[in-house]
């Protein structure tokens, strides 16, 4: 044989032991050695193992249609978790109930079928999913809301019979439904007849109202959620305010939204605080579906769906389905208002609507239609009949009380008096003769142009009509009205002339009003914001509220004067006291600047009131501060774009006067706003207290593995967050008192990109479970994307973060480079540093004589990235001996300004420095 | 979810943990496919081979622990056989009583169709269940081998392609697709017969 053959290298060969060069010569050996090829097969398994590994590896038509593992997960955890049961045909027992079968497979968890023994019926039985269940929030809030859906008794609410939140399976009892769900139906037949569309949306709107009045808000209504009981035909709504549950483990800390994309409501796909109101945008859904067979917002993706019901109108019933109504088809309009003010009042209000037209539509002669859909005025929309809130609820908003309030009435002319400026028509200048009168006149000097005008204003049309007259053979009709800061109408030229006028038988009309006033000089955005974000600090009182140039004051009446009613604006929260009256209301704001225009939004949050239903409310404003005037305009979700300035018609503008200036600095709004400060930390300590034994908690259950680790690292995550939340606040509290300064400043902002980073790495890590979840099928796709989704916002805010710190920091290098102080005869000169940080080296020692540019000192400063870490460096200003050095590696340095301590003290040489 | 020889007990005692939910899914995922292509095989459609597997699974989970690996002669494989058995039995009759109106003329070809108690079909069994195991050791080995050795074996051991044309295409020495195939086929022998070991 061949010395070359070894048993034992082509054993470790198949081990792969052998070194890379035994190996090699041993491929070379094998190309010609047919005994050791052979030798090493056999070693192997031989060819029948060869061929049997090959036949069973090779993948069959069956092998496709193996069902994935997932869905054994939660099936297999439940039924593990039964007590056992000797009854055959039974799974096992649960809370008294014997369960016989596994009805369905839900988000939230598994339905089974139950028997109660002593009642003899049969029951449903919901049970909490595992990778919920294992969370006690979940099961905190899985009680809860069940707890207040059972107190929901109504023939249209799937009643709760039994809720036990407690033990390993949380479970819900509830009635076992003979029949089908809408979805159901739905997929069945298309779509249905308006009868059955009117009589399934009146009982679930009531169902709705049963629930709201308890302070529940569904958040997701839709046809799999509405049941269909057979025999009767009565439609019960059910799986209540279980959305929430499910929600608050895994997804609301950082807003992410729940429910099924389709039937969301906009301020829900936002991410918003919700109401009652929600639900109805949801049920307005279920009516279109109902009437047409189509979801009005369905398209491929969740986002675009999203995206779609914020932003875009469903297509029009009527292309769908000839027959419905016109009145329908406003009902299911008003409905899906994007702006929830718009939207009816109230589920009870819908109800007995629908009901009032399934009567009709029962009986059309005999009974008319409700009453407020019985046509109104004009373009083809049906305008209902209902008042329209309009400044009532703006002002509502802010917690302006009702009582005592003076409002205007419409129809008075608006003020047009004054110089205005438009195409054709040139310079215009109006007076006003007598109330509603105005003559004024015009000058186009391009075109040598000039004439007179006259107006009036028609109470009934709601605008100026009147004529224009250039010269005796041009003359023509006017009508216009005003928006805003705009003139807008329409002007005729006669036709009964003999000559040629060369102006149009009809156009438009546009005026703007001029004003001496300069173009302010584009800010920086970071200027722009620290300024306004300032100057709305403080304390305003509202002095009147401006619609369609009319002007009313407003105030709370506690005696029988008006009170102006105060603001106080501290940079995130806000505070409205009414004098004379002890109720106050609070939020919280922000102020953003937009980049087109010169103009701010302010976003306002109401604090929660305690109720269930109205769980605070944001709203949006225009606003635009000048000088100690501020004005604020109301907008909201059913502007389709952000309105550009505060033109609108449908607008009530809110004008405040800043409170005596020199009042800022002294007692009253300077202790409200510190109050505010205080209440802000106090408020930042309670949330820190809590975050800090939700952590003791999950530690101890972690450790007994109870809960798994990632949950873990996420109640940590909370707990930094929750921390530098409390920093942020001692310093906001310390940087009032002290008169502000930027090194509190900087420390700030580092706060803010350390906050940024802790709620990166926590989206990070959920969204890696949610994958691994979906994995495993424990999860559906829909969690992958809420957590993509967060993670992708927490990256922006935390390149966002970086950025504010890394320009702010550059803002400070137009101080001066090392902030050079001349101190005295002797030309000495304090070195500062630009960043704060870390002293990293130091690169000279007292006595040294240095060149100008010569590096001195190198700083560390974590937060800051790879460009910004060269500012990080301290260089000598000129030739120089260094005399005193405060730089000692290791130690911490504030940047330039307010306590910061010189790094370095240089004299310099003699002489100017040379020049290069 | 990779076995480790050495510290694992029996899956099958595992099993009767219920603690142990990681025994579970394992168990289930390696007898799934089993079940499943079993039940297909004779005659079941995807939808009800999937509710028979369903209630193949509960039964098993419910009567685990009474299965006493000292009283019973035979086999887990024995037992779990004769449970999926009587388990399809029951399943076919109560479908022909709720089909009663609709003919439901073919169930006694199903009834006779099944499995006794030994025979060819106790054959069928175990080769799905060898099917199945192969499988698992596969992925595991798949894991442990560099990606190249890894697909050497597959085209020359399962694709078919002779050596030479695997070291042409793959570019390597004949002599090295020999060993890197080698390589693999022991390490599958040596998982498959662990894995036969502890089920």
């Amino acid at each position: 044989m061949n010395p070359q053959c070894s048993i034992a290298r082509l054993e470790c060969a198949l081990a792969g032991s052998l070194p890379a060069d035994d190996e090699a010569a041993l491929h070379r050996h094998l190309e010609a050695c047919e005994e050791c090829s052979a030798a090493l097969e056999r070693m192997a398994g031989g060819p029948a193992w060869c061929q049997e590994a090959a036949a069973l590896l090779t993948e069959d038509e069956l092998d496709a249609a193996v069902p994935t593992r997932g869905e054994w997960s939660e099936i297999d955890f439940t039924v593990e978790h039964l007590e056992p049961s000797d009854e055959p045909n039974v799974l096992g027992r649960l809370g008294g109930y014997d369960v016989l079968e596994i009805i369905g497979h839900g988000g939230m968890g598994v339905v089974l079928k139950g028997f109660d023994r002593e009642l003899k019926r049969c029951v449903a039985i919901k049970v909490l999913a595992p990778h919920l269940a294992s969370s006690s929030l979940a099961k905190k809030r899985f009680a809860r809301e069940a707890q207040a859906a059972a107190a929901v008794v109504h023939p249209h609410v799937l009643a709760i019979h039994q809720v036990q939140p407690n033990g390993r399976l949380p479970f819900l009892v509830m009635p076992l439904v003979c029949g089908e769900s809408l979805a159901e139906r739905l997929t069945a037949q298309g779509s249905l007849e308006l009868k059955e569309t009117l009589r399934i949306g009146m009982q679930a709107a009531a169902g709705l109202a049963a629930a709201h009045e308890q302070g529940l808000v569904h958040r997701d209504i839709k046809p799999a959620n509405i049941l269909l009981e057979k025999g009767v035909e009565r439609a019960v709504l059910t799986d209540f305010g279980l959305a929430r549950a499910a929600d608050d483990v895994t997804l609301t800390r950082w807003g992410i939204v729940a429910g099924t994309p389709q039937y969301m409501s906009p301020e829900q796909a936002r991410g918003e605080p919700l109401d009652g109101r929600s639900d109805l945008f949801s049920l307005g859904c279920v009516l279109y579906e109902m009437a047409t067979g189509a979801s009005p917002f369905r398209t491929d993706s969740m986002m675009a769906t999203m995206r779609r019901l914020v932003d875009d109108s469903p297509q029009a019933m009527g292309s769908l389905n000839p027959e419905l109504p016109p009145w329908f088809i406003g009902i299911v309009d008003r409905l899906l208002e994007k702006d929830p003010s718009r939207r009816f009042g109230s589920a009870k209000e819908v109800s007995e609507l629908l009901e009032g037209c399934l009567a009709h539509v029962q009986q059309p002669a005999a009974v008319p239609l409700p009453v407020s859909l019985v046509p109104h005025v004009t373009y083809g929309r049906w305008i209902f009949n209902s008042h329209r809130k309009g400044v009532i609820a703006m002002l509502g908003v802010l917690g302006i009380s009702l009582l005592g309030m003076v409002l205007w009435q419409a129809s008075e002319a608006p003020d047009i008096a004054g110089k205005w400026a438009g195409e054709v028509w040139g310079a215009v200048v109006l007076e006003a003769k007598e109330p509603g009168q105005y003559e004024g006149s015009y000058k186009d000097t391009d075109h040598s142009k000039s004439g007179t005008v006259h107006l009036k204003w028609s109470r009934v049309e709601r605008r100026f009509n009147g004529t224009w007259a250039e010269s005796d053979d041009r003359n023509g009709k006017i009508s216009l009205r005003l928006v805003g800061d705009e003139i807008r109408g329409a002007w005729t030229t006669d036709k009964n002339l003999k000559t040629e006028t060369g102006t149009p038988e009809l156009a438009d009309l546009l005026w703007k009003r001029t004003s001496d006033k300069q173009e302010r000089p584009a800010l920086s955005k970071i200027d722009a914001d620290k300024a306004n974000a300032e100057t709305l600090t403080g304390s305003w009182t509202l002095a009147f509220v401006e619609k369609n140039g009319k002007k009313t004051h407003v105030g709370s009446t506690g005696t029988s004067t008006l009170n102006p009613i105060t603001f106080a604006f501290d940079g995130a929260k806000f505070l409205i006291t009414y004098p004379g009256q002890s109720e106050e209301v609070s939020g919280t704001y922000t102020l953003v600047v937009h980049h087109k225009s010169a103009d701010l939004d302010l976003v306002v949050s109401r604090d929660t009131t305690g109720s269930q239903v109205g769980e605070g409310r944001t709203d949006k404003y225009l606003c635009q501060i000048e000088g100690d005037t501020l004005k604020l305009a109301s907008y909201g979700l059913g502007y389709p774009d952000r309105p550009k300035s505060f033109q609108d018609e449908h607008m009530s503008i809110m004008w405040m006067q800043r409170l005596n200036p020199n009042d800022r600095k002294k007692g009253g709004a300077k202790e409200a706003e510190k109050r505010l400060l205080q209440i802000d930390l106090e408020e930042a300590k309670a949330k820190l207290a809590v975050a800090e034994s939700r952590f003791e908690r999950i530690s101890k259950l972690n450790a007994a593995r109870a809960v798994e680790d990632a949950l873990l690292v996420k109640a940590k995550a909370q707990l930094d967050v929750a921390n530098v939340q409390v920093e942020r606040q001692k310093l906001r509290l310390e940087a009032f008192q002290q008169g502000g300064d930027t090194g509190l400043r900087e420390r700030l902002l580092n706060l803010d990109v350390r906050e940024a980073a802790l709620k990166f790495t926590a989206a990070e890590s959920e969204y890696g479970r949610m994958k691994r979840l979906r994995d495993v099928n424990a999860v559906s796709e829909e969690f992958v994307d809420n957590a993509k989704l967060t993670f992708d916002l927490a990256k922006t805010d935390l390149e966002r973060a970086n950025a504010n710190l890394k320009s702010f920091i550059l803002s400070m290098q137009r101080v001066s480079p090392n902030d050079v102080t001349k101190d005295g005869a002797t030309e000495q000169a304090k070195l500062f540093a630009k960043v704060s940080g870390l002293v990293q080296k130091v690169h000279v020692d007292i006595g040294d004589h240095v060149k100008k540019g010569q590096l001195l000192a190198e700083l560390f400063a974590p937060e800051l990235d790879a460009e910004m870490q060269q500012h990080a460096k301290v260089y000598a200003p000129f030739d120089c001996i260094v005399v005193k050095r405060n730089a000692v590696k290791g130690m911490f340095v504030n940047a330039a300004g307010g306590n910061a301590e010189p790094l370095f003290v240089v004299v310099r040489l003699g002489g100017e420095p040379k020049k290069e | 979810m990779t076995p480790n020889p050495s510290t694992r007990a029996s899956l099958l005692l595992r099993l009767r943990d219920p603690q142990d939910h990681e025994a579970w899914l394992e168990f289930v995922s390696l007898y799934e496919p089993v079940a499943y292509r079993l039940l297909r095989r004779h005659g079941l459609q995807d939808a009800d081979a999937r509710e028979v597997m369903q209630e193949l699974f509960m039964a098993v989970s419910r009567s685990i622990d009474r299965w006493d690996p000292a009283k019973e002669r035979g086999s887990f494989r024995g037992w779990l056989r004769r449970v999926a058995r009587n388990l399809v039995i029951n399943w076919l009759k109560q479908r022909e009583r709720r089909a009663m109106a609709l003919g439901g003329s073919d169930l006694q070809a199903m009834l006779d169709m099944l499995p006794a108690d030994a025979g060819p079909e106790t054959a069928e069994f175990e080769q799905e269940l060898r099917r199945a195991l192969f499988q698992r050791a596969a992925d595991q080995v798949r894991g442990e081998v560099q990606p190249a050795t890894w697909q050497v074996f597959w085209e020359t051991a399962v694709v078919g392609i002779s050596p030479l044309d695997a070291a042409k295409k793959l570019g390597m020495s004949v002599g090295a697709i020999r060993v890197a195939k080698c390589r693999v086929l022991a390490r599958l022998q040596a998982a498959v017969n662990e894995m036969e070991k502890i089920t």
